[in-house]
């Protein structure tokens, strides 16, 4: 097992240099010129030209991209934010106990409520709590963040003034973004878990435990639920996984100096250190997720773990 | 022969039990009368789709709950009607009681845990026992059906068919039930292995003096381990008795035509000899009996009128408008 | 049956949704109102001012960015040599100043002015801060004229530097935040991490920086003028407009800047907080490709100023919260001539002049602008208002960066653009974006227009120092620019600040990069 997640943590080189390049690649051609934008209107030609030579976007793509690559892998170096000066990697480091914050309180949050009216629905198919969930699901995956946050903003800080509607140091602070980005995870959490359920509880080995003389309940969860959650275990790793880069609008929202927040604003201020980085990290995120989910798959199934050698 | 008294351990008595399905009833169940004295083993056939299953899985009450209901009827085991008891009461009777043992051993036991812990949870279900002991007691069971202790922590994946349903006999076991219900235990495993699990079951049964229900369409395995058979078609018994009496004086046709189905070693046959017309719709059962549009033997009253039970030789009933006098001997 | 059920569901959910949202609209304020007296009266914490804005600061230190964010810090923590008074003329601040001819200033600087770390202001560091400016291609703008071989410490307390030209407005640019003296020491010391720790010798210093959360600024005691009368300040930024207005209302924050418009008459109904507007330094405008076709042609340009209703489209767009404007620059800026009038709404004049230029069925043109919705509406107005005098407009939406760099290539024949003036002198803008000299190479004339009138009031304008003389010029390049229209002036942004009740001395900045050592509480 631990020769595998060596196996596993060297694969992820090839693939960040891939996407080093692409990302390099596709911000090379994209319009847009970095000193424009960080002098506006004040540049002239001779501010744009100076400063252009000084951010090194007057050499070749190969040599911009060699560069890049060299403080990279020798010096472990990604570069300086245009706008700030500061190193990308600080940058970085300041955003993830926010992002990070965020997301695992809002997976966290999709399921316990997700996991357990999944289950339920399964159990109770065509019940009435069944065809509301599948109402209340199709809900959550369809509405917007943005809509779904300001509601709860209305609702809770301004009419009640019970909850903070900004910020994300306290714990009070974080129940409002964490459930607006919640939504949608538990709709999919609870969807997976459901139709996973679904299947394995019509299967033979149910029958036979239900043969032995044990409880429903023990049945639903210590043999149904074990055995269906490989699925849903990988959809909350590709639902964890985007939620590390992709919460903008509830960052936006809710105030949170986010990883998603700080890309959206350097790609549009073409600050590209930042968003190779950031791009870097978040690639770095999802193969670390995709890799815990499996390390998971081992000990939910055995099968799996005797092909991990 | 096996000693049997002439006590009833099972007496199933008018059951009736129906499917919903996509809006329409599938009668899997009419009217079945059955019983099983202590210490019987019967044998139980009939085609995919007679009911055999769904009766079995009746006196177990573990029909899949949605679609299925109970009708009519009663089911006494050991002087009770298990169709009024309570979850828990049937909880408690599962396993400890009563045991089956499924078709499929491929699919029969969960993939994630160990065989010692099926078995260990089978046991604690109804014994309250350390650790230690319950899993000393689930290592026995494995002896007992010829699989090595030291197998006691390996995953089902990990045995082949065969050795899967060892385990699967080993589990319905291993709380000494006085009735185990086997519902084809070897129609997945291959000739040999059917050889050895039989032998195995045979033998078992021997020494823990069980009943047993054994579902088959195999009349051979019948003759080999049961003491009496019942021949089931589109929900009811159509014909009941003794091993003996039924194989060498069948009295309804589809048991002719069952018996006229098993191919001789001793003729040279070029085409296995098949029973005319299909199993019934059980959505839209013929009138009247409903073996009519497919008995040679048929008429008219056989479609108007369902035939009522008639007791050809004592223990041997039948249930046909015809008198047939067949089977393999003379009279 | 459960797709019905779920649709209706929906739709009640949304309903509800919908008017816990619209609901008491009217009773806004006397819900916040609740609330707020408990803020107000009866304020706690004296000692701390809490600041928002809408984004964070960038850097700290001029040399690396000019934003209005970071501006907004830095430029309570630096003081500049030079500062406008009211009536918009330059005075000493930290330093009295001398030309010496007509290209040369000298400073003498304030004796016993302290840095934030004990140091005290010498004539080295505003060298070295000149000296730095000029190196840096942000503070380009600023410096460029400057001739650094000239720059000379005379003794402890004096500087003297050359330009390479005459530019009367260098003076007025050095007012600016950004033209901050900063401690050599202090820089050469902190080498890169100086840009989040600076040090000036503002009524405020710096405390900490928790970016994307807070920054902290704590009053100097050692400040050689009016000490700050708040201690503490925190800044905060929050992105979401709505958010800002509610900590506002909830007395989360005593000072929010860009207030959105949406929630300007709540703020301004609620008796219990301030509003506070003054016109910005920035204009909205539709301009032109003057080199290309059809556009190279004035009365074309002239027919399609006559054609839209610039002031309706103000009012329409910006509900009131803006004025329409008639010169290229702000109205705050120095030298406005409010004389200058804006060609009127006159859709039978248009068709006149096409006819005339040879377009008398009109002809077809694109439009290009960036994503935001206000510079979208003004193509989609102005896209049904030509079509009445039969011009067919194509609206091209584009990302921002994309969008300037197709307009600073040339590659567009109209677009809707906003500038915002850095300073408050004309000039910056003016040359910048209508002198011939500078039309591509990413320079910022991108209305292309090449005329030698406009160039020579514009030198004029840059090189004379004589006040009236230069008012006179620009007032003439104003009336002549509202002839040949390179751009058809839309409308002045207003800033809007909201206040909490007992803020008191809180000064508005059209650039809004807001001084906080004059605010107090009641």
């Amino acid at each position: 097992m631990f020769k595998y997640i060596i196996k596993r943590l060297l694969m992820l080189i090839p693939i960040l240099l891939v996407v080093t390049f692409v990302i390099f690649t596709l911000l090379y051609i994209t319009p847009g010129d970095p000193a424009k934008m960080i002098l506006g209107q004040t540049a002239t030609e001779e501010a744009v030209a100076e400063l252009r030579a000084e951010l090194g976007l007057d050499q070749p793509f190969l040599i911009q991209y060699l560069n890049y690559m060299k403080d990279l892998i020798f010096h472990f170096d990604i570069g300086t934010s245009y706008t700030t000066g500061q190193p990308v990697i600080d940058e970085i480091m300041n955003c993830l106990p926010a992002t990070l914050k965020l997301a695992l309180s809002s997976i966290l949050i999709a399921v316990v409520v997700g996991v357990p009216i999944g289950v339920i629905s399964a159990v109770k198919q065509y019940s009435i709590f069944d065809n509301i969930v599948m109402v209340l699901g199709l809900a959550g995956i369809s509405m917007p963040v943005f809509w779904l946050g300001l509601l709860l903003i209305i609702l809770f800080s301004v009419r009640l003034g019970i909850l903070p509607a900004s910020g994300y140091s306290t714990w009070q602070q974080m129940i409002l973004p964490a459930v607006t980005l919640s939504a949608q995870s538990i709709a999919v959490v609870a969807r997976m878990t459901r139709s996973s359920m679904l299947e394995e509880i019509r299967k033979d080995y149910i029958r036979t435990v239900r043969m032995k003389g044990q409880t429903e309940m023990r049945i639903t969860i210590f043999h149904g639920l074990r055995n269906a959650l490989i699925p849903i275990v990988t959809v909350i790793g590709t639902q964890f996984g985007s939620l590390l880069g992709g919460a903008v609008m509830c960052e936006t929202i809710f105030s949170i100096p986010g990883i998603g927040r700080l890309m959206v604003d350097s790609i549009k201020t073409r600050n590209f250190p930042i968003v190779q980085g950031g791009v870097l990290f978040i690639a770095i995120g999802f193969a670390l997720v995709n890799l815990l989910v499996d390390i998971i798959y081992a000990f939910l199934d055995p099968k799996i773990k005797a092909q991990y050698k | 022969m096996e000693h049997t008294s002439n006590e009833k351990l099972l007496d199933i008595r008018d059951l009736s039990v129906e499917y919903h399905s996509n809006g329409k009833i599938v009668k899997a169940v009419s009217n079945l009368n059955l019983s099983l004295k202590k210490g019987e083993t019967l044998g139980f056939v009939g085609e995919t789709g007679a009911g055999k299953t769904t009766t079995a899985l009746s006196i177990l009450r573990i029909l899949p709950e949605l679609p299925s209901r109970i009708t009519s009827g009663e089911i006494w085991f050991n002087g009770e009607n298990l169709l009024l008891k309570s979850k828990k009461e049937m909880q408690q009777i599962r396993g400890k009681e009563i045991s089956m043992i499924f078709q499929d051993p491929m699919t029969s036991l969960d993939p994630v845990a160990t065989v010692g812990k099926q078995i260990e949870e089978m046991i604690g279900l109804h014994e309250k026992l350390p650790k230690k002991e319950l899993r000393e007691k689930a290592a026995q069971m494995l002896e007992q059906v010829g699989i090595k202790r030291e197998r006691i922590d390996d995953y089902p994946h990990q045995f082949s068919g065969g050795m899967k349903q060892r385990v699967v006999i080993a589990m319905a076991l291993s709380c000494n039930p006085n009735l185990l219900i086997a519902d084809e235990p070897t129609t997945a495993l291959n000739v040999t292995i059917q050889a050895q699990v039989l032998e195995l079951m045979k033998n078992l049964k021997r020494q823990y003096q069980m009943s047993m229900i054994m579902i088959t369409h195999d009349l051979g395995i019948v003759a080999e381990i049961c003491d009496s058979v019942a021949i089931m078609y589109a929900g009811n018994i159509v014909e009941y008795g003794t091993v003996e009496r039924v194989y060498e004086n069948f009295c309804h046709p589809y048991t002719e035509a069952l018996f006229d189905s098993i191919p001789s070693l001793d003729e040279d046959q070029e085409e296995l000899k098949v029973i005319a017309g299909l199993t019934p719709d059980p959505t839209n059962l013929p009138s009247g009996c409903p073996f009519h549009p497919r008995c040679p033997y048929a008429g008219p009253e056989c479609a108007q009128q369902a035939p009522e039970v008639r007791e050809t030789e004592p223990g041997h009933i039948v249930r046909c408008h015809k008198d047939l006098k067949g089977g393999s001997g003379n009279e | 049956m459960t797709k019905r059920f779920a649709a209706l569901f929906l739709a009640a959910a949304m309903a509800v949704c919908t008017l816990t949202g619209c609901g008491g609209g009217g009773n806004d304020s006397e819900t916040s109102g609740a609330s707020e007296t408990a803020a107000v009266s009866g304020r706690e914490d004296k000692d701390t001012l809490n600041v928002v804005m809408a984004s964070d600061a960038a850097s700290m230190d001029a040399a690396d960015t000019i934003d209005v964010y970071s501006q907004m810090v830095y430029g309570n923590i630096l003081e500049t040599l030079v500062k406008l008074d009211e009536n918009g003329e330059v005075v000493p601040n930290l330093a009295e100043y001398e030309m010496l001819d007509d290209v040369t200033y000298q400073f003498k600087i304030k004796e016993g002015v302290k840095f934030h770390n004990g140091e005290e202001l010498k004539a080295s560091d505003v060298a070295f801060t000149i000296q730095r400016g000029c190196e840096s291609p942000v503070l380009n703008y600023l410096y460029s004229e400057v001739d650094p071989a000239t720059i000379e410490v005379v003794d402890d307390y004096t500087v003297k530097f050359s330009l390479k030209n005459p530019s009367a407005p260098f003076l007025v640019n050095m007012t600016c935040n950004p033209a901050g003296i900063v401690s050599e020491k202090a820089v050469t010391e902190a080498g890169d991490s100086y840009n989040m720790n600076p040090v000036g010798t503002g009524p405020y210093k710096f405390v900490s920086w928790q970016q994307g959360t807070e920054i902290r600024l704590e009053a100097f005691e050692d400040y050689h003028g009016e000490p700050a009368k708040i201690k503490n300040v925190v800044i905060r930024p929050i992105p979401e407009g709505a958010n800002r207005t509610i900590e506002l209302e909830s007395g989360g924050a005593d000072i929010v800047c860009d207030i959105p418009t949406t929630d300007i008459s709540r703020v301004e109904a609620d008796a219990n907080l301030q509003l506070e507007s003054i016109v910005s330094y920035a204009t909205t405008f539709l301009g032109f490709n003057c080199e290309a076709e059809p556009f190279d042609d004035v009365r074309v340009r002239q027919a399609v100023c006559y054609a839209l209703d610039y002031a309706g489209i103000t009012q329409s767009i910006m509900q009131g919260y803006a004025e329409p404007a008639t010169t290229p620059v702000s109205s705050e800026l120095l030298f406005h001539d409010e004389t200058v009038e804006h060609i009127p709404y006159d859709p039978e004049k248009a068709k006149e002049l096409l006819a005339e230029a040879g377009y008398p069925d009109g002809f077809e043109m694109t439009i290009t602008c960036d994503e935001r919705k206000e510079r979208n509406d003004i193509a989609v107005i102005a896209q049904s208002q030509l079509a009445e005098v039969g011009i067919t407009v194509n609206i091209e939406p584009l990302e921002w960066a994309a969008f300037l760099d197709k307009v600073y290539a040339g590659e567009t024949q109209s677009y809707v653009l906003g500038w915002s003036s850095a300073v408050p002198d004309p000039d910056m803008v003016c040359y910048s974006c209508f002198h011939s000299s500078m039309i591509g190479n990413g320079n910022n004339n991108v209305s292309r227009i090449n005329d030698p009138k406009i160039d020579e009031l514009l030198d004029k304008g840059r090189t004379s120092f004589d006040t009236a003389t230069r008012e006179e010029a620009y007032s003439e390049f104003y009336h002549y620019l509202a002839e040949v229209v390179p751009w058809d002036m839309m409308w002045v942004d207003s800033k809007y600040v909201g206040l909490a009740g007992d803020v008191e001395g809180f000064v508005m900045d059209p650039m809004g990069s807001y001084r906080f050592a004059t605010v107090s509480f009641q």
